[in-house]
């Protein structure tokens, strides 16, 4: 960004984009009696607000118009089979209020891939805007924006709702490589930072409840992996009854959405092999669903903050804390009962001022965390 | 495009109808600070500048509408009139941003003097009140019965005012600029024979008419791209002086800047986002920020919210303070480069309504009631 002007036309794309994410639609908001859900969402919301005011003429003359452009703009396809390629909508009653007053309404996706042996698909969430676009992001064709890249997770296939077109094979490729890719984040406190953290927010809104639910059709491999991932159990009977405000909570929750579908991705295939493989074993260690989120000393102790990307808390020690190579002992493990426990520790256990780093090791998962002394 | 579509739009029913869209689009165009058409329009005769407004917006629907289907499809597949409407508003503001200028000095220097004047209102020398969609003020008086400055004694010719000592090249900085409010508070006093809450516009205007602001940071925006070249506006007046292409670009940028002098959030909507914000608060992140903005220690504040340790109410305070950057984020003026600590003081503007609000959760409550219904 190098002029105001620009620095305006993004803040202008970043308030459209909250408002046609965060905010309910016509329908919803223009009800004669608001609901609990409506009424909170008016008091934070003067975009809303605004529009309540609108009488019926001009929302009439707002419909005629949308209609006009409706008409010259494509058709979605009906009963379209799916496949890798396609963009598609989501089922409009996926659109759902959030404990916090905002109304998550769902996006548009292209299907990556499908996850054998279950209904779900892999996805990566589009967004119309170009000007929102960042490292990482891939342009599609004018009419469907660009892929997020790092924002793909798993849907069930009942969720989509109107096959809206198919991109080039070569574009497919582009946002598959793309997906896997590591790109530089984009830089805190800025707009695309806040952007892209609603956008994962929306995707795993979306894609929470149908990982939970494909889980379910995938029974076979289950207890193997629980064996593997103690936390995955816990965090998956948690999505079931899942609340979505844990995913305002951080950035390192960006990968959330991700990681399920690959976890799942290497679990389904179990009904059809005895063990799961290496490979698999692999996937699961490494997109195990528990994420570090701060590092920190306070006066006397090292506080190492762990989060749930999906359900509860564990409430044991399941934690093995290493230091320099040893095991540390005699810390605190505090549950706060919002999908975080924190470890604390005595300074006296750290007071070696060369430590690099901190190791948690998980059932043989080790999260490694740089700390500063 | 059909012909059934362009015929339309030449059609008077095209025209009404974006008469009556014209409301909506004008109140986010004032939102981000942009006046669609001349201001006095807009003061004296509201149909008249909606009216101007639906003839703008004709112009852009009917040179765009097929880039509006194609961007739009997603949008318009989905069959939300107000997802049109917040993505029709965006680009049609866009494309004036465009069209207008490439930056607005006076509101860059504006905003600069305004954060002065606030930030050294913080010792007392300065009386600084800025009041809901009117504008900030300032006063070099403690008196408390003072009275802001009546709109007949706004606008003078301050050409004729005498001038300051402070030489043009030190115009920007800091200390030059709270003495030339001190310069056009004194000459208030010999214009009015009385004191006045003088509105901060009237002290930019009176900068204006002394100074050749409009031009030269108009020219320094427009040189840079990215690295900033700290000596661009003194180098650009030295080399167009005595010319009759600078006077005659000074004359031109007057007249184009003139007449869109734009009132950002934080001379009108100030309060409201920040009641929104406010509002957006559980109990305990509005409880640790009010605790936090009384000095309180981490410990002390998780003692008397119940909480085992510090590290709990760090994680409500993250939450907290992440949710006020959202909001000023998205509804925050636009960052003006070079001037950091404009945006800083500004951003400290609002945190302090936001704790305000906090604090008198009730009022903001209040505020809210009827807006529901």
């Amino acid at each position: 960004m190098s002029t105001y002007t620009e620095t305006l036309k993004l803040k202008l794309a970043w308030q459209a984009a909250f408002e046609l994410r965060t905010c309910p639609d016509s329908d919803t908001l223009h009800v004669s009696e608001p609901d609990e859900h409506l009424k909170k969402h008016l008091a934070i919301c003067h975009v809303c607000r605004e529009k309540r005011e609108m009488n019926t003429n001009e929302r009439n003359a707002w419909k005629f118009m949308k209609d006009k452009f409706a008409d010259i703009t494509m058709k979605p396809g009906a009963g379209t089979e799916k496949q890798p390629g396609q963009i598609w909508t989501l089922k409009r009653e996926l659109g759902a209020w959030r404990e916090d007053g905002r109304f998550i309404k769902p996006p548009t996706v292209l299907l990556l891939e499908k996850i054998e042996g279950t209904s779900g698909w892999r996805v990566v969430q589009l967004y119309h805007d170009r000007l929102m676009m960042g490292d990482g992001d891939v342009a599609l064709d004018e009419r469907y924006g660009f892929a997020e890249t790092w924002n793909c997770y798993s849907l069930k296939g009942d969720r989509l709702d109107k096959c809206l077109g198919t991109v080039k094979t070569e574009q497919l490729q582009q946002v598959l490589s793309a997906s896997v890719t590591a790109f530089e984040p984009a830089p805190a406190g800025s707009i695309l930072s806040f952007f892209r953290t609603m956008e994962i927010e929306v995707g795993s809104f979306m894609a929470v409840p149908a990982v939970a639910e494909l889980m379910e059709e995938w029974e076979g491999a289950k207890e193997e992996v629980f064996e593997l991932v103690p936390g995955l159990k816990l965090a998956l009977d948690g999505a079931k009854g899942f609340v979505m405000d844990i995913a305002a909570d951080t950035l390192d929750l960006l990968r959330s959405t991700f990681r399920p579908s690959l976890v799942l991705r290497g679990a389904a295939t179990k009904p059809a092999l005895p063990k799961l493989s290496d490979e698999q074993k692999k996937l699961i260690q490494e997109h195990c669903p528990v994420v570090p989120i701060e590092v920190k000393i306070l006066e006397d102790t090292l506080m190492v903050t762990l989060k749930w990307i999906i359900g509860k808390p564990v409430d044991l020690p399941i934690f093995r804390i290493i230091l320099n190579g040893a095991e540390l002992s005699g810390y605190e493990l505090n549950d706060t009962g919002r999908n975080m426990v924190i470890i604390t520790c005595n300074n006296d256990l750290i007071s070696n001022k060369s430590i690099q780093n901190v190791q948690l090791a998980e059932c043989g998962k080790n999260i490694t965390i740089t700390i500063y002394c | 495009m059909t012909s059934a579509f362009e015929s339309w739009v030449q059609s008077q029913e095209c025209f009404e109808i974006l008469r009556i869209c014209a409301r909506q689009v004008s109140i986010r165009a004032e939102r981000i600070g942009v006046v669609l058409e001349d201001c006095h329009i807009a003061a004296e005769n509201r149909d008249d500048y909606l009216s101007a407004v639906a003839s703008d917006l004709w112009q852009f629907i009917k040179v765009n509408a097929a880039t509006i289907a194609q961007q739009a499809t997603t949008l318009l597949v989905s069959g939300d009139e107000a997802a049109f409407m917040a993505f029709i508003s965006q680009k049609f503001l866009d494309n004036c941003i465009d069209e207008r200028r490439n930056s607005n000095p006076f509101q860059s220097y504006y905003r600069k003097m305004r954060a002065l004047l606030h930030k050294a209102s913080e010792d007392g020398t300065i009386r600084y009140e800025a009041q809901a969609r009117k504008g900030s003020y300032y006063a070099y008086s403690n008196r408390t019965d003072i009275v802001i400055l009546p709109d007949s004694l706004s606008g003078a010719d301050y050409s004729t005012w005498s001038a300051s000592t402070i030489p043009f090249a030190k115009a920007y900085d800091s200390d030059a600029m709270l003495t030339l409010s001190r310069h056009f508070w004194d000459e208030s006093l010999r214009a009015f024979f009385a004191e006045y809450l003088l509105p901060i516009r009237e002290l930019v205007s009176f900068v204006c008419a002394k100074y050749p602001l409009m031009l030269t940071v108009d020219y320094q925006d427009a040189l840079d791209d990215g690295d900033g070249e700290e000596n661009a506006t003194i180098n650009l007046e030295n080399r167009l002086v005595d010319t009759v292409a600078a006077s005659n670009a000074l004359d031109d940028s007057w007249k184009r800047q003139r007449p869109v002098i734009e009132a950002d959030v934080i001379d009108t909507q100030l309060d409201a986002i920040a009641c929104d914000c406010a509002l957006e608060m559980t109990d305990e992140e509005q409880a640790i920020l009010m605790q936090l903005d009384a000095g309180e220690k981490l410990e002390a504040i998780a003692a008397s919210l119940g909480m085992k340790k510090a590290s709990n109410v760090s994680y409500y305070q993250k939450k907290a303070y992440y949710k006020i950057h959202t909001k000023w984020s998205l509804w925050g003026p636009a960052e003006i480069k070079k001037f950091a600590d404009v945006d800083e003081e500004e951003f400290f503007m609002f945190y302090e309504k936001v704790i305000d609000f906090c604090k008198n959760e009730k009022t903001c409550r209040d505020s809210r009631k009827g807006t529901s219904a």
